[in-house]
């Protein structure tokens, strides 16, 4: 199972590495486990929560909560 | 050569917000026509709404922090190519570097599969228009529109090279313009202020065989490098004079995007350019140039007759673009206003209205109030010269409640020189004020282009202004100096006590925010007063009283000194001074008023009469 500083970090690398982003994309089980990380099912769950509409979904449910500055 | 009829297109790319038609170019649009110059616009970011979701597009385009440029770091690649370190650089310093929290992996692998779209998304709006045709391609930039807008404009250049290519809008403004003229050269003409009159004289004026006309705040390419604006850009044009603006294109292009049950539509409409109070006294973290800071409204009768035609048109939900209400419309415009029902208005204001001024404006139809509080601190107000008080803020927040009104404000921190003791006094404040609306947004202050922060630096103790991180790695193949003349963020160090309590600041907002349904009310009858409230804990706490001290609470609904109140004669006949300022302090003890300088205040929501 992932740390959640895994999953930070192997978004990291997702970031930084082309290749391995899109086969993130594809197949984010397979990408997990080739980078040595074992996702679960929550945490893939939680991966596809954002996809598509979902990720409005969650960033509004967190922007009435969250510290963010204001455009003056 | 030329030209006898040139076409014009103007595109809106993401993330420009979907909720609503783009004021500027649908001027510019009428200002063709006028002159019978065919124009379409182009909402390329309705386009990209379809694709991946109206409602991420607006998150992205308005509520997101401008600052972060988030849209931009996703079309990025489009318009500079990958650069593996600098986006390293913007995941760590931008998206994770304050916000781990919020931008957790899956929203982070989320943007990521939105930019992998993008190159691709490009395609489309390259291919889905004929850009042949046209003669003139224009592009309105603001906040997060620029990489989307630079990476179409190259295409269009390299394909089409008789097609001139113009930018304008805020992104441009001042010496923005003139760098992305300099930096990009694919782009021919840059609008360095307002473009209503310019633009379709400069198009009228290559049309008839001029090269690069010298035309006010229009910066152009000639040959190789850029030359500069002929002229500053105008400061004031004659409002009344502009068409009134075509948003068909916007609304014919709207149909073809899936918009959810909740699409908050509404249409953009000025009634005045500027800040009278910033041509006076300009806040210290206000980010506005001297063009855009210059006043001048609509008449009257020119705003109700294009209100009319708005509606008409297009609806009834109407969005103030302007920066602060003219203050003598509260004598023409406003009342006049109350006289044609169905209006749903927004408008931004000065937070320092009367009573009676609040209660016009809610018989006008204003349904959305956007007062500029940005703090509950006078020592704070003052350091920004904000040029109100406190007890402003509240009132005018009690009584946008009283007229059912919603209000949108920021409170703001981190302004350079400020005493952190007055945050502290801000969080006991806050559960005092439980039952008026809580700050929609907050957090610590930008340093923008144009304010007094980067104008005289050193007058607030700051150092080291730099382009802000997210311009340094979106824009990763920019030296310094081009970094300076195109970001509008800046980053600096000064003695910011803000760290010291800005995590006790963000946990009040977030109890108020949560803290729905309080209630504070007054129901006053003839001799006495009943309040009722619902603030602490949802415990219920009620009060009567009667006589003086009923006196006394309604007195102060606006906020009153002891020497104002002994001056009315129904109190100092029957009265001391002694027994008004006992009741008066016994409120303040009850979390029933509150007391700034020498003034007291009633929090209380006056309600109808009881019976």
């Amino acid at each position: 199972m992932a740390t959640e500083e895994e999953l930070y970090a192997l978004i990291g690398r997702a970031v930084v590495d082309a290749e391995f982003r899109k086969k993130l994309i594809a197949d984010p089980e397979g990408a997990a486990k080739e980078a040595g990380y074992t996702l679960t099912e929550e945490q893939l769950a939680a991966l596809k929560s954002t996809e598509g509409k979902g990720l409005a979904a969650v960033l509004e449910e967190r922007l009435p909560k969250s510290p963010l500055p204001s455009p003056a | 050569m030329p030209v006898d009829k040139p076409r014009v297109a103007l595109v809106y790319a993401p993330f420009g917000a979907c909720n609503r038609p783009a004021l500027g170019i649908s001027l510019l649009k009428s200002g063709l026509m006028r002159q019978s110059l065919p124009c379409d616009i182009h909402y390329l970011n309705l386009l990209l709404a379809d694709e991946i979701g109206v409602q991420i597009c607006d998150l992205i385009a308005t509520q997101l922090p401008s600052a972060d440029q988030i849209g931009e770091w996703l079309f990025a690649p489009v318009l500079l190519g990958e650069n593996a370190e600098a986006d390293q650089e913007y995941l760590h310093h931008v998206l994770w570097g304050g916000y781990r929290d919020f931008y957790t992996p899956a929203v982070v692998y989320e943007f990521l599969r939105i930019r992998e779209l993008l190159p691709a998304f490009m395609d489309t709006c390259f291919e889905k228009v004929d850009w042949s045709q046209y003669d003139w391609v224009g592009f309105s930039t603001s906040f997060h529109q620029n990489c989307a807008s630079l990476a179409l404009a190259q295409r269009i250049k390299s394909k089409y090279p008789h097609a001139r290519i113009i930018f304008g809008g805020s992104n441009c403004f001042g010496g923005m313009g003139a760098a992305l003229c300099r930096l990009f050269p694919f782009v021919d003409f840059v609008c360095t202020g307002y473009a209503d009159t310019t633009f379709p004289r400069l198009v009228q004026a290559v049309a008839n065989g001029e090269a690069a006309p010298d035309i006010p705040g229009i910066v152009h390419r000639n040959g190789g490098a850029p030359a500069s604006a002929a002229a500053e850009p105008v400061r004031a044009i004659d409002l009344d004079a502009l068409p009134y603006p075509d948003y068909s294109d916007y609304f014919a292009q709207l149909k073809t995007v899936q918009t959810p049950p909740d699409f908050d539509m509404r249409i953009p409409m000025e009634a005045s350019r500027g800040c009278w109070w910033g041509e006076k006294n300009q806040c210290t973290f206000c980010g506005f140039n001297a063009t855009e800071m210059a006043f001048h409204s609509k008449s009257p009768e020119r705003v109700l007759d294009e209100l009319e035609y708005l509606c008409k048109n297009y609806g009834n939900q109407i969005f103030f673009t302007d920066n602060v209400l003219a203050q003598s419309y509260f004598q023409t415009l406003i009342p006049e206003l109350a006289h044609r029902p169905g209006l749903s208005l927004t408008w931004e204001v000065r937070a320092n209205l009367t009573r009676e001024q609040v209660l016009l404006l809610a018989n006008a139809g204003v349904k959305w109030l956007q007062p500029g509080i940005e703090s509950l601190s006078d020592a704070v107000l003052r350091l920004m010269r904000k040029g109100t008080t406190l007890i402003h803020n509240i009132q005018i927040l009690k009584w946008a409640k009283q007229f059912d009104m919603c209000v949108t404000w920021n409170l703001l921190w981190g302004f350079p020189g400020e005493d952190p003791a007055e945050y502290t006094r801000m969080q006991e404040i806050i559960p005092d004020l439980y039952h008026l609306d809580p700050p929609t947004r907050y957090g610590h202050i930008r340093i923008d282009r144009f304010s007094a922060y980067l104008a005289a630096p050193t007058s607030y103790g700051i150092m080291q202004l730099r382009p802000a991180s997210p311009f340094r790695t979106i824009y990763h193949s920019l030296s310094e100096d081009d970094l300076n003349g195109l970001a509008y963020h800046f980053d600096a160090e000064y003695p910011d006590a803000s760290p010291v309590y800005a995590q006790c600041m963000e946990q009040a907002i977030k109890a108020w925010q949560n803290w729905c349904g309080a209630a504070l009310d007054v129901f006053p009858s003839q001799h006495s007063i009943y309040i009722l409230d619902t603030r602490k804990g949802g415990a219920r706490r009620e009060f009567r009283f009667d006589g003086l001290a009923a006196e006394l609470y309604l007195l102060c609904d606006a906020a009153q000194s002891v020497q104002f109140l002994m001056e009315a004669s129904s109190i100092c006949e029957r009265h001391s001074e002694a027994e008004v300022v006992a009741l008066l302090d016994q409120f303040v003890e009850q979390g029933l008023m509150i007391r700034s300088g020498k003034q007291y205040l009633s929090l209380a929501v006056v309600r109808e009469p009881s019976n």
